[in-house]
């Protein structure tokens, strides 16, 4: 081990070190990521029938017609919606599970392990959940306050 | 706003005279020394280097584990002498910035006073510090004032003067830290190394175990030295020799201070935009700090080092002699010429100490004391006449001796004194390095062309001199200088007592300094010319 | 285990969070005497999480799951909250009247993150900790001033660093395929540590991870060459602001790394040393002479940020050799130096801030000519801060430079990095010479010029109290360094006791840090 240490001429060494396994690996992967993409693409180039006309090739092959560019301003008012939607929606599913476990642990008194070997009961998960609540409602105060939920 | 300005001023200078008479008692262990026997010596300077301190303190100021940065200050006969200097020369200047209020930047009085006392500090902390560390810091802190004194209250080009002075000083000093730094690990070492040898000087210490910043023990502790300037002990890669490498990084910091040819270019421009004191001091003090450093630092810790270098610092020595007595030849303005004369002055400390010899090493202290008298006489010279004339060009002037006889009078006596003329402070100095690289002839190949080429350098020096007193002070009397005041008494308290130790130093050389000097440079020239054994090929490799 | 047992050792985080809460709540008051009051509150809630601090020395983990509480950081919730009080005090009249619940809120958020950053035990946490730090830094950056170069600087800020938590989250979900955990350190099972205890573990795929994660680190504390953004984002954004993200994210950064490196028991594969080894000197080298050719202070100060960033990187290539204080442990000396430069660089901006011209804000040198007439007291701290920036004595920054220069000397001779250190440590001492040319430019410019016109004091009691407080601990931190020294000294207790783990493990019998895996 210290032998092989003080071997100290360094970018030689760096290539000596290589796990060349390792690296094998990485260049397979790569090497599959490129290939799957490529093979889609052949494929379909392959097996699918060359039928052309102004309606297959129209943007939307059998959807809405088109109107105007897609890059066109929107009202920035659509954005805050967009994050408010994504915040409750995230906010949902985090409650979804815990009311899961929650029911079951008030109902019949189960606990759940924790890392240390303890474990806790409904009550810590009320309180939990009573947290993320307040924070949750301090962010809801806010965007109120802020007239976040006004259109105009 | 709260201080007047003479209350200022005078709290200054009661500073700097307290100062003076306190650094006067600084003497007093050293006063038996003229007429001491052999044990006397050993009882004022110790029987080897470093051995016998005066008033020293100590107390631990940074503490970790495995590192101590002491505040560690004390007197030998290296010293000694500079830091009474220092007192001096801060005296007098002070004394020169008196009529402050007639300078052309007449701003910051407060300031100025608080920086020149600030300046005098690190000037004489540098002196005094043994620890490493501490020197180094004081060595830095120094360049502050200087810099803001010269920035601030200086001439036309100040600010690139004053930036030229900080950049040089401080490349030079970044190399000393990695030397500082690399020291203390490589002391670290060593004493593992060469536990049995890690005896300290300190009774108290016992055995050294860890690294220090001590300079006295790095100079003296066995495992130490040993290990510092072994043959096979490398910096960075392997061939790169410790002592040597080790010994240039300290160098540079030193010569660039002294300052030595190449690195030389900040004086110049320097002393032409600083005030009158400060260039007092810059030429008095500052430029003594380099050779203070290679004898306290680089020659007992690397004398190896030493010995490797020799032939090429001997070679700056000499290049610096001729070289600014050949600049000052060719110079117009009048402080300029005094400052390139500082170079030439400075090369025969550096010539001196690199012989290695007894002589050598004395002259170049010697050297050291006398144009740390002489240069502020001439630079206050120039300044008298400047605020008379406010020009330097030296061709506008002449006949000066006719319309102000007394200041005549003593321009002759200080430029005579730099001169070297004998039976005045600048020829002991000379003579002795002179001496010095005579005595070396046996060692050193090149001593006696070497020597010849330094003595030339006196001529040059005579030349440049000679010349400027009859272009400034003889001739027929000029009507524009008809009417310059003579030299006020304020001007002669300043003059008479530089014009007298002029001419004291070159009469009673021994009195005056060899006593209280030479027993510590005598050690420290034994131990470098132990080397070549000690040490070996690194040393021998001449 | 109760909850408020389980929330204990996070007080200090938690009372921030509350404050958070609290900030933004009454930001959005209608009654302008409320919202003058959030300054001061916010006050009260950086010294409340000092107290918490203080008060929770029972740092039991056990219920946490990704956090651990160790030596390091408690120094860094020390600093980073006494810190944010002086960040607080010169930021105190950034932001406009209205959004002041918004900007100090966002702030005390960037300080938690410090805090949780210091504490993550897990990949996972250590992400979202630094995210924590990171984009309430972009948000402030558009709101410290109405000038279109600060959403300028915003927008580049965010897209930058949003790339860069990118290639910093890929980089760590390498390492969670490597060891199948997302735990950094555990006593027992799976955890990355133990993963990379075992010679070779730091395969090709660590090293592609560590790259990345490492990469993306390395914009946070801006090393080149992911240090394009600091210039122009330190130009955008108002001075007392800039001092913030000069020490925040860059501490965040630095703490995040040495976790990382603890975690790989300081025991890289040579390519990746040589890689942070280029990295510190191209640092070093890029920050020093970019700054010689700027006349604006906030881009000179901004360039000055990334070379210091690389002299602490030597530290972090040292590592804790010996653990034994600042002069020979990389790490401690970096911890030391980090709270040095966060003083300084802070004080510098905040003599910036504190002066106006013609009714603007201070930014080029000529702004600053003749400061030392105008403004005395300002003049002496910008030299001050510009001399330690230098690394002079008396100031703190010297030590600091000392410290991290002499740590590279402490590997032993046959190490195979000894002389790649010790020649970076002299690379950092020339450069730090060359850095001197514009600090003193800077000085020079304040006392060695004449004043121009409209040259204005500004600012308030509070700015200036935060402005005095950083530039005399530069002078007190070099008379008396000793407790902080010592403080980062054992700060690093427990990063070098991963060192003995490795050791351990692989049974050698070299000093620690001269193993490296093969």
């Amino acid at each position: 081990m210290a032998a092989e240490g003080l071997r100290c001429s360094g970018m030689n060494l760096m290539l000596m070190q290589v796990d060349f396994g390792a690296w094998k690996a990485i260049g397979f992967v790569v090497a599959l990521a490129c290939a799957t993409a490529a093979g889609a693409l052949i494929l379909a180039h392959l097996v699918r029938p060359a039928k052309k006309g102004p309606v297959k090739d129209s943007i939307y092959e059998s959807g809405m017609p088109v109107f105007g560019d897609a890059r066109r301003r929107f009202n920035v008012r659509f954005y805050i919606v967009a994050m408010l939607f994504l915040l409750f929606d995230v906010e949902v599913v985090f409650l979804w599970p815990w009311a899961v476990v929650f029911y079951r642990a008030a109902t019949t008194g189960e606990t759940v392990a924790t890392p240390d070997g303890g474990s806790v009961g409904a009550g810590f998960m009320l309180g939990a959940m009573g947290i993320f609540f307040v924070l949750l409602l301090v962010g809801f105060a806010y965007e109120w306050r802020k007239d976040a939920f006004q259109w105009d | 706003m709260i201080a007047p300005k003479q209350l200022v001023r005078s709290i200054a200078l009661l500073t700097t005279i307290a100062t003076f008479v306190l650094s006067l008692w600084l003497i007093g262990p050293f006063l038996g020394a003229g007429s001491a026997d052999a044990a006397g010596m050993i009882d004022i300077f110790g029987s080897s280097y470093g051995e016998k301190l005066h008033f020293v303190q100590r107390a631990d100021w940074i503490t970790s584990k495995n590192f101590t940065i002491e505040y560690f200050v004390g007197v030998d006969g290296l010293n000694m002498p500079l830091m009474v200097l220092t007192s001096f020369v801060g005296l007098l200047a002070c004394l020169a910035s008196w009529n402050f209020e007639s300078w052309k930047v007449n701003k910051g009085i407060k300031g100025y006073f608080a920086l020149f006392l600030l300046l005098e500090t690190g000037m004489l902390g540098t002196f005094v510090a043994l620890d490493f560390f501490l020197f180094y810091i004081f060595w830095e802190i120094m360049l502050l004032p200087m810099y803001f004194l010269i920035g601030v209250w200086g001439g036309a080009r100040k600010e690139y003067a004053a930036i030229k002075f900080f950049l040089f000083t401080l490349a030079g000093s970044v190399l000393m830290l990695v030397g500082l730094v690399a020291m203390f690990f490589y002391s670290s070492e060593a004493v593992t190394r060469y536990a049995s040898l890690a005896t300290s000087y300190r009774p108290d210490v016992g055995v050294l175990t860890t690294g220090t910043f001590d300079l006295i023990e790095l100079a003296t502790n066995q495992a130490i030295q040993t290990y510092f300037n072994a043959t096979d002990t490398y910096f960075l890669a392997k061939g790169l020799q410790f002592a040597p490498l080790m010994f240039m990084f300290l160098f540079v910091g030193f010569a660039v201070k002294l300052p030595a040819f190449p690195v030389h270019t900040w004086l110049p421009d320097a002393h032409v935009e600083a005030p009158t004191p400060i260039s007092m001091i810059l030429a008095g003090v500052l430029l003594k700090m380099g050779g203070y450093g290679f004898l306290r630092l680089c020659y007992p810790i690397f004398p190896a080092g030493g010995h490797h270098w020799a032939y090429c610092l001997a070679c700056i020595g000499v290049i610096s002699i001729l070289y600014g007595a050949l600049c000052a030849m060719a110079q117009t303005d009048f402080k300029k010429l005094v400052a390139y004369s500082s170079i030439s002055h400075m090369g025969y400390v550096l010539l001196g100490v690199a012989v290695m010899t007894d002589a050598g090493v004395q002259g170049a202290m010697f050297q050291m004391i006398a144009h740390g008298i002489s240069s502020p006489m001439c630079f206050f010279l120039v300044g008298v006449i400047y605020d008379r004339a406010h020009h330097r060009e030296i061709n506008r002037f002449g006949g000066l001796w006719l319309s102000m006889p007394k200041y005549g009078t003593m321009a002759t006596i200080g430029f005579f004194a730099s001169l070297g003329l004998p039976g005045m402070c600048g020829f002991i100095g000379e003579l002795w390095v002179l001496l010095g690289v005579f005595a070396a002839r046996d060692t050193f190949t090149w001593a006696v062309p070497m020597a010849i080429l330094a003595a030339s350098g006196v001529i040059l020096t005579a030349g440049y001199i000679l010349w400027l007193i009859q272009r400034v002070y003889l001739g027929p009397s000029k009507p524009e200088h008809a009417k310059f005041p003579e030299v006020t008494g304020r001007e002669m308290l300043i003059l008479v007592p530089l014009a007298a130790l002029c001419v004291l130093f070159g009469i009673l050389p021994k009195h005056l300094l060899f006593d209280f000097t030479n027993g510590t440079l005598d050690l420290i020239v034994k131990t470098m010319a132990a080397a070549p054994e000690r040490f070996g090929s690194l040393a021998a490799g001449l | 285990m109760t909850l408020t047992e389980m929330l204990m050792p996070v007080a200090p985080e938690l009372t921030l969070l509350i404050g958070v809460c609290a900030v933004f709540l009454l930001g959005v008051s209608k009654r302008p005497a409320v919202r003058s009051a959030i300054a001061p509150l916010t006050l009260v809630i950086l010294l409340g999480s000092l107290v918490a601090t203080a008060m929770c020395s029972d740092l039991d983990a056990s219920g946490l799951v990704g956090l651990a509480f160790d030596e390091l950081t408690g120094y860094v919730r020390w600093i980073t909250l006494a810190m944010g009080v002086l960040l607080l005090l010169v930021n105190w009249r950034v932001p406009t009247d209205g959004e002041q619940g918004e900007y100090f809120g966002l702030m005390l958020c960037s300080i938690a993150g410090v805090l949780l950053t210091a504490s993550a035990n897990d990949l996972v946490v250590l992400f979202f900790a630094i995210e924590l730090v990171s984009v309430p830094t972009y948000v402030m950056v558009a709101l410290s001033r109405t000038d279109q170069r600060a959403s300028e600087a915003a927008l580049k800020y965010f897209f930058l660093g949003a790339l860069s938590a990118a290639v910093m989250v890929y980089g760590f979900s390498f390492l969670y395929g490597l060891a199948g955990t997302t735990t950094m350190m555990a006593s027992g099972g799976d955890s990355l540590q133990a993963t990379f205890a075992e010679v070779g573990a730091i395969n090709a795929f660590a090293v592609v991870g560590l790259l990345l994660a490492m990469a993306g680190l390395s914009f946070k504390v801006a090393v080149v060459p992911f240090h394009a953004y600091a210039p122009d984002v330190y130009e955008g954004a108002a001075s007392p602001l800039t001092g913030l993200l000069g020490f925040l994210p860059k501490l965040a950064g630095f703490v995040a790394l040495i976790r990382l490196l603890t975690v790989c028991h300081w025991a890289l594969p040579d390519s990746l040393m040589w890689m942070m080894w280029i990295m510190a000197v191209a640092t070093m080298i890029f920050g020093n002479v970019l700054a010689l050719l700027q006349t604006n202070v906030k881009r000179i100060l901004a360039y000055s940020s990334i070379s210091h960033s690389g002299y602490m990187m030597i530290g972090l290539l040292v590592g804790p050799v010996l653990g034994e204080g600042p002069m020979h442990d990389g790490v401690a000396a970096v911890l030391f130096y980090i709270v040095i430069y966060g003083l300084m660089n802070l004080g510098a901006f905040a003599v910036l801030s504190g002066l106006n011209v013609r009714g603007e804000a201070a930014e080029t040198l000529d702004d600053l000519a003749g400061l030392s007439r105008r403004a005395p007291m300002m003049a002496i701290a910008m030299a001050v801060c510009a001399f330690s920036l230098m690394g002079f004595p008396p100031t703190a920054g010297f030590l600091g430079k000392v410290y991290i220069f002499s740590s590279a000397f402490s590997l032993s001779d046959a190490h195979p990095f000894h002389g790649p250190l010790v020649t970076l440590a002299v690379i950092g001492v020339i450069n730090s010479a060359i850095g001197a040319v514009y600090y003193l430019r800077i000085a020079g410019y304040c006392f060695l010029r004449e004043p121009g016109d409209g040259l204005k004091r500004v600012g308030g009691v509070m700015p200036g109290l935060g402005l005095a407080v950083c530039s005399l601990a530069m002078i007190v931190l070099f008379i008396r360094p000793t407790d902080l020294v010592n403080r980062a000294k054992s700060a690093t207790a427990s990063v070098g006791s991963s060192v003995v783990t490795r050791v351990a493990v692989a049974g050698a019998e070299t000093p620690p840090s001269d193993t490296r895996p093969q």
